[in-house]
């Protein structure tokens, strides 16, 4: 045991951790190096069902420059110290700002919070991992520049590098991040500083417009991975358009999932609907508006009966398709006919506008993230059952109708199994969907955590026997999501990780990589 | 020592007992916090939107005009809207603002979420983090809840919890997990409650479980443990005078109690242990005294 710290990196004993400690002291100042348990403490809160110790820091460091981390790499390879980055780290539902493995070494780059660039005309931004979202809205708003943000639901706090790097997701045409992220500055293991794309010519003023360089695309081996520190990261805004019309279409049943997800993908594909769409099922909406506690009490999953009776007391269907037009209003009058008329077609479609919803708290909050506007209303899920469990369960499907309802069908099953109630949504894509599911549960109830913890499991498992990958994971089930992409990408991955960083030291474990 | 406390503790059983079978004991003064820092005499209530807020308000209060240092007898209060999901760079002023002043907050889930990043991005220092629950169903094993993750024993608030909510024959567990374990050598006096067994386990010392009503192996199991550990009795109901706790009218007052008394650094029952549990059920089982069933919060500890 440890006298002076709340955990030890795996193998390394007090003695090197000391030396190690001090070194990082002399790099940083005394106030950026953390090591006490009040200090830590912050860093450790997870919302997965296995024990906190299992991912306890054993420090935090808070760099501020490049140079900085590039001394502290050397000092991690010195003494064979592993450390965790994270930039604003707001992975919530995903193990948040916690280590994957205990003992690991935060470094944490909040203090990184420079917006170094934004260009009105070519419309993008270069900043620092620190940044938020919200400062980023702020700087734009202003500096007048006339540009939109695609941001996650946790949108204010979090930031855009985190997000990115983790290939999530926001709701405005330029939901898909990754997809508009353009040059990265990366500090490699072994300290070198490696610009992405055209970053790595000199005086080249092209690193945040063309994003290919020459030779190997780089950039997504920096994403969901372990192999660098990405200190700087470009990406593209969206110009605010002079027009935007958010709606939201109802349905009533859940097997009209299958005729949503046929009667937006054309439209989606084609353009007419640029955003991406979110399909929102009744229970994921319902937190905004109302307590599960007010219709059910006791164990199992919430019957159908009660979510018949929530959707009629808060006006929400069991589906419910948020999106939006953007362009001029001669171009959204255009595209408005083309979805009306798509939608309208069964008859089964209750099509609602922004004038028409504009009470509703759940499509405020909706239309708001549509065009790029900070709300945290999402947070509400977390009190839908209470007591601090959520996991996001996030597989992929075509956005094909029957697909869809195959794998709601799944989740529900498997989560009715388990006392787990089935607050779901799909995020249509360009041809895919993200179908995301929040697995919450009461953490302070042992057995209701075993049950998550096992739900999740099997979760995983079903899906990837029928061959439904799961695109992103907490710290807990990393290996295992790993493992459900075969054996030759695992060693495909690992070779790169030995090449890249042989001692190991960053963030061993981030997507099963070691 | 404050003579409030003093006058409070008297009647405590001081067993040396635990302490000559080498285990580590229960403090039951402020051995460890004898010297406040300026952030515990700087202490203020964060109240979130919640229907709880008022009871654990209530609570707080108390344990300030019983506790309080001087100047520090009454709690300046902050009652949040819903601002934490609208804008939350408010209140992450407000922490910029506080220098050297210790916050007990109290929320819901969905803002606890959200104030736990804003205490990180603050640099803030969370001495206590509490999650507590009553049972919305009849058929509930225990009909309250308390999971703390705390940065050292010396902020440990369960004991005291436990104390109070035994008076009022309410069904319970509480855990708490220490991140920072005080040696023995760190001079804690030690002290029981009354009509709790204490056990440890043989393999891990530093792991505690003071049950009352119920068997070691249920108690250990109602709160998630491993259920085949070996617990070894070390003290058997002793025969200890409670602490005297003013009345509290409810589980959530005794928790607001509870959680401010701890944060103003009274020191009492604390222990020298990485985790512990308390588990108590009682013969004649009520578990809704007070209509608060299903009723559930987050509370914080932190100083900025």
């Amino acid at each position: 045991m440890t006298r002076k710290y709340i955990a030890l990196p795996q193998g390394v004993s007090e003695k090197d951790f000391d030396a190690a400690i001090n070194n990082f002291r002399k790099v940083l100042s005394d106030d950026a190096v953390l090591t006490s348990a009040e200090q830590l403490a912050p860093y450790i809160k997870t919302m997965m069902p296995v024990p906190d110790a299992d991912h306890t820091p054993s420090a935090a460091l808070l760099a501020t420059t490049v140079e900085q981390i590039q001394k502290i790499v050397a000092i991690c390879n010195q003494y064979k110290v592993p450390i965790w980055m994270i930039s604003t780290g707001k992975n919530l539902g995903y193990g948040s700002a916690a280590p994957a493995e205990r003992g690991q070494v935060v470094l944490d780059l909040k203090r990184m919070n420079r917006i170094l660039e934004v260009d009105k005309d070519l419309a993008f931004a270069l900043v620092e991992p620190g940044v938020t979202y919200q400062q980023l809205y702020d700087y734009i708003k202003e500096h007048k520049l006339g540009l939109w943000l695609s941001m996650p639901a946790p949108s204010a706090i979090a930031g855009p590098v985190g997000n990115t790097l983790d290939r999530g997701v926001g709701y405005t045409p330029y939901g898909e991040h990754f997809l508009f992220a353009c040059g990265m500055e990366v500090v490699l293991a072994n300290g070198e500083v490696l610009r992405t794309g055209m970053g790595s010519m000199p005086n080249s003023n092209t690193w945040q417009v063309f994003k290919w360089g020459y030779g190997p695309y780089l950039d997504g081996i920096f994403t969901q991975s372990n192999y660098g520190i990405v200190t700087k990261f470009g990406f593209w805004l969206m110009p605010e358009p002079p027009a935007f019309k958010p709606f939201v279409i109802q349905y009533q049943h859940e097997e009209d999932i299958v005729e949503i997800v046929e009667t937006i993908r054309p439209l989606r594909i084609s353009g007419v609907i640029p955003n991406a769409v979110v399909i929102a099922h009744a229970l994921y909406e319902a937190p905004v508006k109302a307590k599960r506690s007010d219709y059910v009490s006791g164990p199992g999953s919430i019957p159908d009966e009660a979510v018949y009776r929530i959707m009629k007391d808060h006006k929400l269907g069991i589906w419910n398709v948020y999106a939006a037009l953007y362009g001029t209003q001669e171009q959204i009058d255009v595209n408005w006919k083309i979805v009306t008329q798509a939608f309208g077609q069964s008859g089964k479609a209750k099509i609602l506008t922004e004038q028409e919803a504009a009470e509703d708290p759940a499509f405020v909050y909706r239309a708001k993230l549509m065009r790029g506007e900070m709300t945290l209303t999402e947070f509400s899920l977390y009190n839908w059952r209470g007591g601090g469990g959520s996991m996001w369960f996030a597989p992929v499907s075509q956005a094909r109708g029957s697909e869809t309802l195959k794998q709601m069908a799944l989740t529900k099953q498997i989560l009715a199994k388990y006392g787990l109630d089935y607050s779901g949504e799909f995020i249509v894509g360009m041809r895919d969907m993200h179908h995301i599911v929040d697995v919450l549960y009461d953490k302070t109830d042992p057995e209701q955590t075993k049950a998550a913890y096992q739900c999740f499991d099997e979760l995983l498992t079903e899906f990837s026997a029928r061959g439904y990958g799961t695109y992103r994971v907490n710290t807990a089930f990393m290996d295992k999501v790993a493992e459900t992409y075969g054996p030759v990408q695992r060693k495909v991955h690992k070779t790169l990780k030995k090449a890249l960083d042989p001692n190991g030291i960053l963030a061993p474990g981030k997507s099963g990589i070691r | 020592m404050d003579e409030t406390r003093r006058n409070l503790i008297k009647g405590m059983l001081t067993g040396g007992t635990l302490l000559a079978l080498g285990i580590p004991g229960i403090t039951q003064a402020a051995s460890t916090t004898s010297t406040l820092s300026d952030n515990a005499r700087n202490c203020h209530l964060l109240l979130g939107n919640t229907p709880i807020g008022e009871a654990f308000a209530t609570g707080a209060r108390t344990a300030c005009a019983h506790y309080g240092h001087s100047g520090q007898n009454t709690l300046a209060t902050f009652q949040l809207g819903d601002e934490l999901l609208i804008s939350p760079q408010h209140i992450a002023d407000l922490l910029a603002r506080s220098h050297n002043m210790r916050w007990v907050a109290v929320m819901d889930y969905a803002h606890a979420a959200i104030f736990t990043e804003l205490v990180r991005n603050a640099d803030g220092r969370l001495l206590a983090l509490g999650s507590h629950a009553s049972a919305s169903n009849a058929d509930a094993a225990l009909s309250l809840r308390h999971r703390w993750t705390t940065a050292s024993p010396a902020y440990s608030a369960g004991g005291l919890l436990a104390s109070t909510l035994v008076q009022n024959g309410r069904s319970f567990s509480i855990v708490e997990n220490f991140l920072k374990t005080p040696f023995p050598e760190a001079g804690l006096t030690e002290a029981l409650l009354p009509q709790f067994s204490s056990y440890g386990l043989a393999d891990q010392p530093a792991t505690h479980l003071h049950c009352a009503g119920l068997p070691a192996p249920e108690a250990s199991q109602l709160v998630g443990w491993e259920t085949s550990a070996s617990w070894d009795l070390w003290v058997s109901s002793p025969a200890a005078a409670f602490v005297e706790n003013p009345l509290l009218g409810n589980w959530i007052e005794a928790t607001g109690y509870a959680v401010v008394a701890a944060a103003l650094g009274t020191g009492i029952h604390q222990q020298a242990c990485a985790q512990r549990a308390f588990v108590h059920r009682p013969g004649n089982r009520n578990l809704d005294h007070d209509g608060l069933a299903g009723k559930q919060f987050v509370s914080f500890v932190i100083d900025v």
